[in-house]
Order: C-alpha cells, then structure tokens, then sequence
C-alpha cells in the first residue's frame, strides 16, 4: 500500500462523491425517473467512483504498472473515455427512438386516414 | 390498372396541387394519395376536393418520409406498384405510362423518370461527384418522378429506408444493396412554377446537403452492388 500518496480529506470527498451519486441514482430509479436499463450504467459508475475514493492506493497502483507518469491522470482518462463511450451509446438510441417515432408517425396517418374519410362521408 | 397508386408528398403546395391532381386524374384512372408533411395553408383541403385520399402525419418528416408513408400505405392496402410525383407541377402525368411499361417488363425494380436537363451547372457538379463517389451511373438522380414495383415498395417501406431524408442518392444506394434493379427513362419536365426548391434553399442548405449526401455515399462503400465490392 502507498496509501501516504493521498490524504485522508481527499479519500473522504472521494468516498463522499462516490457515495452521493450511487445514493441520487437509486432516488431516480426509485422515482421512476431513470429508465434501468441506464441506470445500470450509473450504478456502474457509482461503484467505480466508490471504490476509487476509498482506495486511492489501487488507482496509483494501476497507473504506475502501465507506466503512466501522473498515476490521478488514470482517473481523468478512464473518465473522459466513459463519457465518450456514454455519449455516443446516447446516439445510438437517440437514432433507434427517431426511427421509431417516425414510423410511428406514418402509421398514425395511416391509420387516421380511414375513420377520418369515414366520417367526411358519413357527415351530414 | 387499379393495382397502381399515385403518391404525392406536398408541403405547402396550395397554388399548384388541385391543377397536378386533375392532370394525374385526366390522364390515368389511378388513385392518387397526398401525404401531406405539415402543410399550414389549404393543400390538403384542396387535395381531398380534387379527388385524392390525404394522410396528414402528426410529425413533419421530410420529403422522404412523406413517401415513405405512401409506400407503407399502399403496402398495406395491397398496391403492387407506386408512382411518386413532386407536388408542385414540374412532373408531366402523361409520362407515368411511361414509367409503367419498363417496370411492367419486369426488367427494373425501380423506374426513375429522368429529365436531367433541368439542372444547373453547380447541380450538374454535384451530380457528377456523386456519380464518381456511389457509381451509380444514371442521368438523374434526384429526381422524384419515380415508379416502384411490389419487390421495392416492400423494400423502401421497411425500417432500413426510415431515417433517410432525401428521395435521392439514399434510396437508389439501397436499392442497388438489395440487388434490385434500376432503369431509367428520358421524360420532359416543367421547370419549377412557383415556390423554391424545398433542399435547397440557401447555401447553408446546400452545403449540409453535400455533407450528409457524400457521407451517405461513403457509409456504402463496400455493399453489393458499388465498383469496390
């Protein structure tokens, strides 16, 4: 353990962080807020950002055995490329919903097509 | 013939869509659908009391999708083959038979009346670089004097044709990826009457129109049909 690399205030605003987003995540999904397929995500992020604040030690660990000057840049690394990876999944799905709202569309004019002609004949 | 359904996409449209109407009625007997994408004048009114079934989609989507919305309608209705026309006079009624008889020979899926006069040098360009890019090697191909057989409509109503927004490049690409067949008839066009182009509507436009379409094109490198498969 080379624990002497950070303090203990910064394992606790790390641990805190960690802690706060797990805990926002279940409050959304609890209110129904949060779709659980991304929530999954989330809670995946809260583990990562937990584990990182109550063991800082791994993270320099890590960072030195693949060579990395700066060990804390590791952290900005992984978390820019999570966002990355986050964003464009969020793409993909936004694509997936336009696909959807658009056949949805034309089906609705499909379907509006036949009362509202019925009714035109239909009026008195 | 009664197997053999008009779709026009109109937004907007009101100065011109009861005289195109009453032309495709004068010289066919066909049906004729408007799909109307969001007009807010009186196209759709007008559409319905020259004779026409309209479907209003709730949501604006484009000239392709207005189509779109056509093909899946005359899908489900059991039309064996669609012919679209552009909804502001420049498409002739008189050349749909046209366009029929080469689908009706069965030698093309996809029938593209083709008046590629009608371009401007800078259009003239741009087709040429697309022809280079997609090899697709027709006249023209943007028009939107089109005819579908049953094989196409099937295909361009599915979820693969959804997010298109052109009846374009796009549509040809993906009908050249299913090994479909494409063929090309010379007809006369009227230059536009009234209104401007709906793509191109200012430089911006165009630029955005070159960008999506040479990115469309790039997207299908590779897929049955293109030089490089």
């Amino acid at each position: 353990m080379t624990a002497e690399t950070s303090n203990p205030a910064a394992l606790w605003v790390g641990a805190f962080l960690g802690l706060t987003l797990a805990v926002v995540i279940l409050a959304l999904i609890r209110r129904d807020h949060l779709y659980i397929r991304q929530a999954l995500w989330w809670i995946a992020v809260a583990a990562v950002a937990l584990a990182v604040g109550i063991f800082p030690a791994g993270l320099d660990q890590v960072g030195r055995t693949i060579g990395i000057a700066y060990p804390p840049m590791l952290a900005a690394v992984i978390a820019i490329a999570a966002m990355l990876i986050k964003i464009l999944l969020q793409d993909v799905a936004i694509t997936r919903q336009e696909r959807q709202i658009r056949r949805l569309a034309q089906e609705l004019a499909m379907r509006a097509s036949v009362p509202t002609n019925k009714t035109h004949a239909d009026g008195e | 013939m009664q197997d053999t359904l008009i779709v026009v996409p109109a937004k907007n449209e009101a100065a011109t869509i009861a005289g195109v109407i009453a032309e495709v009625r004068a010289a066919t007997s066909m049906p004729v659908l408007l799909v109307d994408d969001g007009s807010n004048d009186r196209t759709a009114d007008m559409a319905r009391e020259a004779g026409a079934v309209v479907l209003s989609p709730p949501l604006h989507l484009g000239a392709w999708g207005a189509i779109q919305t056509g093909l899946r309608y005359a899908l489900e209705q059991g039309y064996r083959r669609v012919v679209t026309l552009d909804a502001d006079g420049q498409h002739e009624a008189k050349w749909i038979p046209d366009l029929l008889t080469v689908l009706n020979r069965g030698e093309a899926d996809l029938v593209i009346g083709a008046f590629p006069e009608r371009g401007s040098r800078a259009r003239q360009v741009a087709w040429t670089l697309f022809r280079q890019i997609t090899g697709l090697s027709y006249a023209d191909l943007t028009s939107g004097f089109r005819a579908y057989n049953a094989k196409a409509i099937s295909l361009l109503a599915g979820e693969e044709a959804t997010l298109l927004d052109y009846q374009d490049i796009g549509v040809l690409l993906l009908v050249r990826s299913a090994k479909l067949h494409i063929a090309e008839v010379p007809v006369q066009m009227r230059l536009r009457t009234t209104g401007p182009s709906r793509i191109f509507s200012s430089w911006w436009a165009v630029a955005k129109y070159m960008f999506e379409t040479i990115l469309l094109c790039l997207a299908h490198w590779g897929k049955p049909g293109s030089q490089r498969s």
